[in-house]
């Protein structure tokens, strides 16, 4: 695994070449993701570009670092900049909540401090334990309980609703302890 | 403190949108005063859509995206665009069609057979009827047609370089280069080709330098560039020695006809 300020520093200079290796590593895996999920060969080239200007701009705007390695971090960008794009497909689709859109660089910044606010929530999901981790993803996708029950190996219903309980308690206890978490609300 | 079990449950239906019209009515005037449940609410929410991998949550307010727009509309921003777009297309387009590669092996086999005719008929050819060869400038690519590139300066540039009047032109690229914040490489190129065109052989050396140092992935068209000031120059010696460069990696701008060339050369 290369440094990720390998590549940050080559960005920011601008490096062609340094650029063209971001793309060999990383663009056929989105290109994989983007067509395998509804898109096309130029969507994900779309949403190549615009996660790198992401990076970028976190880069010079707010001091950003990646700490993870740079390819899965600009994947994920990609991944979660495709997951926007279709739900913003859908929204003008349903005519649910029609927003102004605004110019491509103020949605690109909305898209920016979607992915901040992704992240903290991301960070705070790994921290709880791996029992509850299992047990909120499925509730989150609105799984019933009475599944959870037998997909965990919980004895009832009940002891699954209890753990529920007790784990969302416990995330949000971490997420409201955050200062982060103050600045996000206002979004 | 927390929230109540049996308030959290009320809440969770609220959010798959379940409870009666009445129940929701008074559920919403408790949200108004208990800050705890709004924060158990929009938390939630943000889990929902975090979870759920065809969800994506959208923020409502663009108070802070201002300083992120005013980089995002900067010349650097924009230059970095340029840049990745320019990967962009070369990455894309790397991977061409039989149909491209039959011309391209056409062109380079038509290349082949006119520098031997050449050479063969023209024995005792020198090194500026060698320049003239090669310096029709076609091969340059065109500034007007880069993307957001609406500037006046630098079409008054490209309008000049092609009626031939480098006087002018090299006035206007100048004029542009003075005035930007990056300049493309395509701009060196012309800029090195202006000065070539009214002998300032030092000049051209160094803008091709300048396009060799940089990071741009046609970078190695200044070595051929270069070549060709040698030539004009008549300066054998150093031509060869960019050759040399040019034919040590086939990736290189020109490698085939750098091969042709460098033999000639070396008779």
């Amino acid at each position: 695994m290369k440094d990720p300020n390998y590549f940050i520093t080559g960005l920011k200079n601008n490096n062609e070449k340094v650029i063209l290796e971001i793309y060999q590593k990383v663009f056929p895996n989105v290109k994989y993701f983007v067509l395998e999920n509804k898109g096309q060969h130029a969507d994900a080239e779309d949403v190549f570009q615009k996660a790198l200007l992401q990076i970028m701009a976190r880069v010079q705007v707010k001091s950003f670092q990646i700490n993870s390695s740079f390819e899965a971090y600009l994947f994920v960008a990609c991944k979660n900049l495709w997951r926007r794009e279709l739900n913003k497909r859908k929204r003008l689709v349903t005519n649910d909540a029609i927003k102004e859109q605004g110019s491509e660089e103020r949605e690109l910044a909305r898209s920016i401090l979607e992915q901040e606010r992704w992240e903290f929530f991301q960070e705070k999901l790994e921290a709880i334990s791996g029992n509850c981790k299992e047990i909120l993803k499925r509730f989150f996708n609105k799984m019933p309980y009475k599944q959870i029950a037998e997909e965990l190996d919980y004895n009832s219903e009940s002891v699954v609703r209890q753990r529920v309980f007790k784990c969302k308690n416990k995330l949000t206890e971490t997420i409201k302890k955050d200062i982060r978490f103050k600045e996000l609300k206002e979004l | 403190m927390s929230l109540s079990e049996n308030l959290q449950n009320q809440a969770d239906d609220y959010l798959k949108d379940t409870l009666s019209i009445n129940t929701r009515k008074a559920f919403e005037l408790l949200l108004q005063e208990n800050q705890e449940l709004v924060d158990y609410i929009s938390i939630n929410k943000e889990m929902q859509a975090h979870y759920n991998e065809e969800d994506w949550s959208f923020i409502d307010l663009d108070e802070e995206t201002v300083e992120l727009e005013d980089y995002l509309n900067s010349d650097e921003a924009k230059a970095f665009k340029a840049s990745v777009k320019k990967v962009n297309d070369s990455f894309v387009k790397e991977k061409p069609s039989n149909r491209k590669n039959y011309f391209s092996y056409l062109a380079i086999a038509a290349s082949v057979v006119f520098l031997i005719g050449y050479f063969v008929f023209n024995n005792s050819t020198s090194n500026l009827e060698l320049y003239e060869n090669y310096n029709s400038w076609q091969e340059l690519p065109s500034l007007i047609n880069r993307g957001d590139v609406d500037d006046t300066t630098l079409a008054e540039a490209e309008n000049a370089f092609i009626n031939k009047n480098y006087e002018k032109a090299h006035l206007f690229f100048d004029a542009y280069i003075q005035n930007s914040y990056t300049v493309s490489t395509t701009v060196l190129l012309y800029q090195g080709v202006v000065f070539l065109e009214l002998n300032e052989y030092n000049n051209a050396l160094t803008t091709f330098n300048e396009l060799i140092e940089s990071n741009s992935l046609d970078n190695s068209k200044g070595y051929w560039y270069k070549v060709l000031v040698y030539l004009k120059m008549d300066d054998k010696v150093n031509a060869i020695k960019q050759l040399e460069i040019i034919t040590s990696n086939p990736e290189n701008y020109k490698f085939v006809e750098a091969k042709e060339l460098l033999e000639k050369l070396r008779d």
